[in-house]
């Protein structure tokens, strides 16, 4: 079933040099995993802002379940590339930022809380601060603090971008645990062709100026490591494909 | 700093106030300035036992200085609790800043004794005129302080937080609010200087006590040792201040410059 969906959406920030976007039309599904990939600049973010709706598009519409998206909602939520995590608050008071908000139960909160903490491997730092962190650590923080929401939809800003090789892997195949036991549409945006690759079953290519969908392509070596990939002569062919439909 | 850095630092100051007084005492020892103009520090000492024992203008010393320091506090917390919350809430609100933000910049660059004999007219010579006038010094820097932070903040807190369910008051209460304590603090240290540098003028004019008042009389009469006790009074009781204001910060202030 159709969660999200972007009609001929069309945007350009006012007096920037920020990317606009234009004619971008997409449709993703409940309990589906999805990467945007595109060149830097080409209007990736604007596309996240718009749907998480931080901006209103220009042209087209963007609808969830039907109805457009005129405001922020913990219903969509976003991991930024600098993550935005509360440097004042602790580790679990972060996580559970949302729900506080919300005001659910407390006992509820608790449990989604011990559970997340325990997936994460963040039991251990509960009471720490996020700056005592290390970045692969502060990147789950991020991470628990919107499953622990259970948005219908996730996205993530270009959110492993900063961090090295191994904390990265860590990082994809903590991302795929959680959502497959949470079932949310995730948004991914990166640059990176191998990280596209193992995280999505669906990759939207994003390319030209303004930005547009490219092309949208299923997949077929999802959750496959580029390190096991090395002998498998269809997947090259395939990521180079996809490389030139990025370039 | 680092433990060996912060003793150096310490070793330094101390260093300069050696010879500030080595000087001083050289000075005053060869007469090489008349003695109004600098006294000696035995005499200040002197006069500071002096003042201790028989007060000045019939006024206790401590009470001098506790009535001082009680006009700067009230001053001070009134400043704060109104300060604060207009600051933060014209950052946040436009309709509040359109409001508050020309009366602020009204008031904030003129010098506070170009209005202190229009709050005589108007609240009388008595404690109200005073604390106000500290007041109306005060209010700008915690104001601007305030109102700046609000404008620098983070976009993508704002963003996460309305992401995460937080309603707009939720996010003022949970995000703006903390985010500006570093700002908040600075602000205040600004303000306390402020009211401080304030508070001689405020006791200049209808006053007959407070510490800027015994400086002011005590000039009257060339009483340079009373005029130094004072001045050193409030110039060690700033520092002192300022000190805990930054033990303060770091302590509630935690995580600046970690993000």
């Amino acid at each position: 079933m159709v969660l999200l969906e972007a009609r001929n959406v069309g945007y350009k920030y006012p007096r920037s040099d920020d990317q606009s976007i234009s004619q971008v039309s997409l449709a993703l599904n409940s309990n589906s995993l999805n990467v945007i990939i595109g060149p830097s600049g080409i209007g990736k973010s604007t596309l996240l802002n718009l749907i998480a709706g931080y901006a209103m598009p220009q042209a087209g519409e963007l609808l969830m379940n039907g109805a457009r998206i005129t405001q922020a909602s913990w219903q969509r939520g976003i991991v930024f590339q600098d993550m935005a995590l509360y440097p004042w608050l602790n580790v679990s008071q972060n996580i559970t930022f949302g729900p506080r908000m919300r005001k659910l139960p407390a006992t509820q909160i608790e449990q989604r809380l011990t559970s997340l903490l325990t997936q994460t491997g963040l039991l251990d730092f509960k009471n720490k601060y996020v700056y005592e962190l290390s970045g692969g650590l502060r990147q789950r923080v991020a991470l628990a603090r919107e499953f622990i929401n259970q948005p219908a939809i996730l996205m993530l800003d270009e959110s492993f971008s900063a961090l090295d090789n191994h904390i990265r892997k860590e990082m994809h195949q903590i991302l795929l645990d959680l959502w497959t036991s949470s079932g949310n549409c995730v948004i991914v945006i990166t640059h990176d062709i191998d990280e596209a690759l193992f995280l999505g079953q669906k990759i939207i290519v994003m390319n030209g100026d303004p930005g547009t969908i490219k092309q949208t392509v299923v997949n077929p070596y999802f959750k496959s490591n580029f390190d096991d990939m090395t002998s498998n002569m269809a997947y090259f062919d395939f990521r180079r494909a996809l490389l030139a439909l990025i370039e | 700093m680092k433990k060996t850095g912060k003793l150096k630092y310490l070793s330094i100051s101390l260093l300069t106030i050696t010879v500030l007084i080595m000087i001083w005492t050289l000075v005053t020892g060869l007469d090489l300035l008349p003695e109004v103009l600098l006294p000696s520090l035995g005499k200040i000492g002197n006069t500071f036992v002096k003042l201790w024992h028989f007060g000045y203008g019939g006024v206790a010393l401590y009470t001098h200085y506790l009535i001082t320091m009680q006009r700067l506090l009230i001053a001070v917390l009134c400043a704060i609790v109104l300060g604060i919350p207009l600051g933060l809430m014209s950052g946040y609100v436009p309709l509040i800043k359109a409001i508050v933000d020309p009366l602020i910049q009204f008031i904030r660059p003129i010098p506070p004794l170009a209005y202190y004999t229009l709050l005589i007219l108007w609240l009388g010579i008595g404690e109200t005129s005073k604390i106000t006038l500290l007041f109306l010094a005060a209010l700008p820097p915690i104001y601007i302080a305030c109102f700046d932070s609000v404008t620098r903040i983070d976009l993508e807190y704002l963003q996460s937080a309305s992401s995460l369910g937080a309603s707009r008051w939720q996010i003022f209460c949970n995000i703006v609010f903390p985010a500006a304590v570093p700002d908040i603090f600075t602000g205040l240290r600004s303000a306390v200087g402020v009211a401080y540098t304030t508070i001689v003028s405020a006791e200049m004019i209808a006053a007959s006590s407070g510490i800027g008042w015994m400086i002011i009389d005590s000039s009257h009469y060339l009483k340079s040792d009373v005029m130094f006790i004072g001045i050193i009074l409030l110039g060690v009781t700033g520092v002192l201040i300022d000190q805990l204001l930054k033990r303060l910060e770091l302590h509630f202030v935690h995580w600046e410059g970690k993000k």
